[in-house]
């Protein structure tokens, strides 16, 4: 579906007609994005509803000069951190320096995926994160976000953000070797 | 912008990438219920956010179209009640069942003197009609206006044979009284009569004979009004919010609903106003945006120029560079909040007649904020990313008291029906708004409350 000018002034203008095309174009896309940020699909759905409503209010905003879904990401993006942020103690109290170095290298080691990478596996995994990790990767990863900007916007510390984003790789990275694990094992 | 981690796969996978291709634009349908939810959620903010000023043109059309055919209605039933309202009549009528007492001293007088008084103690006579209407008290003393004598309720009643009907002659046209009976020299009376006489208050009754018939002038005691009033309105306000010297103006609006008692002139009133504020948002961001700033050429080629080997001619590229500066943009937005007030005023009328009335009203109000509405800043920054937003608007406290003073201005319509219009001024004892920056700030307000009253139980019109 191409959503056009003429539908963007409509949902400015608050014609129903209009906002449930955009809705009805961008909502699967969009839940994903808000599915990768929350531990449920109703949690989702819920920043889903009210990321569209920030939206429809501030459509007017939108100048034309991006891509719309671009667009309309940034602001469910936005409403999730804020989701987040007023729901959830993220930890703060984490520091680079407490990482131990042999941690980091073992990063560095390859990690065996299975041949075939299965999305819902992969999402379940996230979801699984605890919500700090969760949120900072997320950034991270999927927004590009960099660790200045992360930290701005969850208003922690730049090491913080990065103790955040290794633990979240260490986590997942463990869970995916457990999960091949038992995959062999069958 | 940082660059993603390099931690590889043993598929030769990034780490990342697997994510990014596997997830990043993976797409789930959402539950049918949840555009009904939002739906609703949607019709709701806009049900909040009428205002007055942001209604549809076609519903202001056929709103102002409407509003004529109602007052074209009210104007064409006005018309056709006013010939028979008696809204306005003197209080002024006959009796027809008074009979000459025995106990009443009757003189007579010459026609043009036709003044009769009882000089004995108060005399009650029951006749035989419904009212007791006979009683005759202290003596009349001289120079007393007629016209007052008329306008404290009096009314005059001529003493006939019971079967021998009267005409009212003010009255005229009411069906119900009409008389075949002349009543002559009621009309010469008025000022003949009672020019040169004095009544004292407690002297109810004059009786007097004229052209050979008993006339008696009858003052009743009228009742004090005391009645109810119920109204419903809208008023546009403009309020001054007064911080640091410097003054910024909102448009609110207003719906209220009152009831009132009022008691002779006295008024007390209380209701329910639901009110639509504004104030300024008031945001810092800070924002990195890919800003170009300058570009370097990149050799890609070279050649030795034909016209003169010696000299290398380069091919090259252009690249921009950006910059990486944090920008801060302050952005203005216009937030809105619902209140709930419940007023308190007593009022006095200074000026009344029947159709018209004027007085005042004071007296305290508090409010409770019951919703708010905060506009978000324009985030569309192109090439560019947000990375803190700073909410500095000012902070609105949950509760308020204000003092109103307003000035009421009625206009009734019919005995019931009337329109109200009263300019007012608000004074904040305590400030609804505290901002971050400034502190606490004062404020005022001026409005104008339009709308309709109706008066419950009024027996009697106001003087």
């Amino acid at each position: 579906m191409v959503i056009d000018e003429q539908i963007v002034k409509d949902c400015i203008a608050g014609k129903r007609q209009a906002q449930r095309l955009l809705f009805d174009t961008f909502a699967p896309l969009m839940l994903g994005v808000c599915m990768r940020y929350c531990r449920d699909r109703d949690e989702a759905e819920d920043i889903l509803q009210e990321g569209f409503i920030k939206v429809f209010q501030n459509i007017h905003s939108f100048r034309g000069e991006g891509s719309l879904a671009g667009w309309i990401k940034r602001v469910i993006v936005n409403h999730a951190i804020n989701y987040i942020n007023k729901r959830n103690k993220i930890v703060r109290h984490e520091k680079i320096d407490e990482i131990r170095e042999t941690e980091i290298l073992d990063m560095n080691e390859p990690i065996e995926f299975p041949d075939e990478y299965n999305p819902a596996l992969l999402l379940k995994l996230i979801q699984e994160l605890p919500v700090g990790y969760r949120t900072v990767f997320n950034l991270h990863i999927f927004e590009d976000y960099g660790h200045k900007e992360i930290a701005a916007a969850l208003g922690i510390s730049e090491n913080t953000s990065k103790t955040q984003l290794f633990k979240a790789r260490r986590w997942l990275k463990n869970k995916i070797e457990e999960n091949r694990q038992k995959k062999n094992l069958k | 912008m940082s660059q993603p981690s390099n931690n590889n796969s043993g598929s030769g996978k990034n780490f990342d990438d697997l994510f990014r291709e596997s997830i990043g634009k993976q797409e789930f349908t959402p539950s049918p219920g949840v555009w009904k939810s939002l739906n609703w959620k949607l019709m709701i903010r806009e049900l909040m956010q009428f205002n007055f000023v942001n209604i549809p043109k076609l519903a202001l059309v056929s709103a102002s179209g409407g509003l004529i055919i109602v007052a074209s209605l009210t104007y064409w039933a006005l018309q056709s009640d006013s010939k028979s309202t008696t809204l306005e009549r003197p209080e002024i009528h006959p009796e027809t069942l008074v009979r000459p007492s025995a106990s009443l001293n009757i003189v007579s007088v010459p026609t043009t003197e036709p003044v009769i008084v009882s000089e004995k103690p108060a005399i009650q006579t029951k006749l035989s009609g419904a009212n007791p209407i006979l009683r005759a008290g202290a003596p009349l003393k001289r120079n007393f206006a007629a016209g007052a004598l008329i306008a404290s309720n009096a009314r005059i009643e001529k003493t006939v044979p019971p079967a021998e009907p009267t005409t009212n002659p003010v009255e005229e046209n009411n069906a119900e009284t009409s008389n075949p009976v002349s009543f002559t020299g009621i009309n010469s009376l008025d000022p003949l009569v009672f020019s040169n006489f004095d009544l004292s208050p407690a002297l109810d009754t004059i009786s007097f004979i004229r052209s050979g018939e008993v006339f008696k002038y009858v003052r009743e005691t009228m009742p004090v009004p005391s009645f109810f009033s119920a109204d419903i309105g809208i008023a546009p306000e403009m309020a001054l919010y007064r911080s640091n010297g410097a003054t910024t103006k909102e448009f609110n609006y207003w719906a209220n609903a009152g009831i009132a008692y009022h008691y002779s002139r006295f008024s007390i009133r209380t209701g329910l106003g639901l009110g639509y504020t504004y104030d300024e948002g008031i945001y810092k961001m800070q924002y990195r945006s890919n800003d170009s700033v300058s570009f370097y050429k990149e050799v890609i080629g070279y050649y030795p120029d034909p016209s003169n080997p010696s000299r290398i001619i380069y091919i090259t590229r252009n690249h921009a560079i950006y910059d990486s500066v944090t920008h801060i943009a302050d952005d203005r937005t216009r937030n809105r909040f619902t209140y709930l007030q419940i007023p308190l005023l007593l009022g006095y009328n200074v000026f009344e007649t029947p159709r018209f009335c004027l007085g005042f009203e004071a007296g305290p109000a508090i409010s409770f904020l019951i919703n708010e509405r905060k506009a978000q800043p324009s985030i569309d920054i192109p090439n560019g990313r947000l990375i803190k937003l700073q909410d500095n608007s000012p902070a609105r406290l949950s509760t308020n008291w204000q003092l109103w003073v307003r000035l009421t201005i009625e206009y009734q319509f019919t005995k019931h029906l009337g329109l109200v219009i009263n300019p007012y001024y608000k004074y904040f004892l305590t400030s609804p708004t505290q901002s971050p920056e400034n502190g606490t700030r004062t404020n005022q307000a001026f409005g104008l409350d339009v709308g309709i009253q109706y008066q419950f139980g009024r027996k009697s019109n106001k003087k």
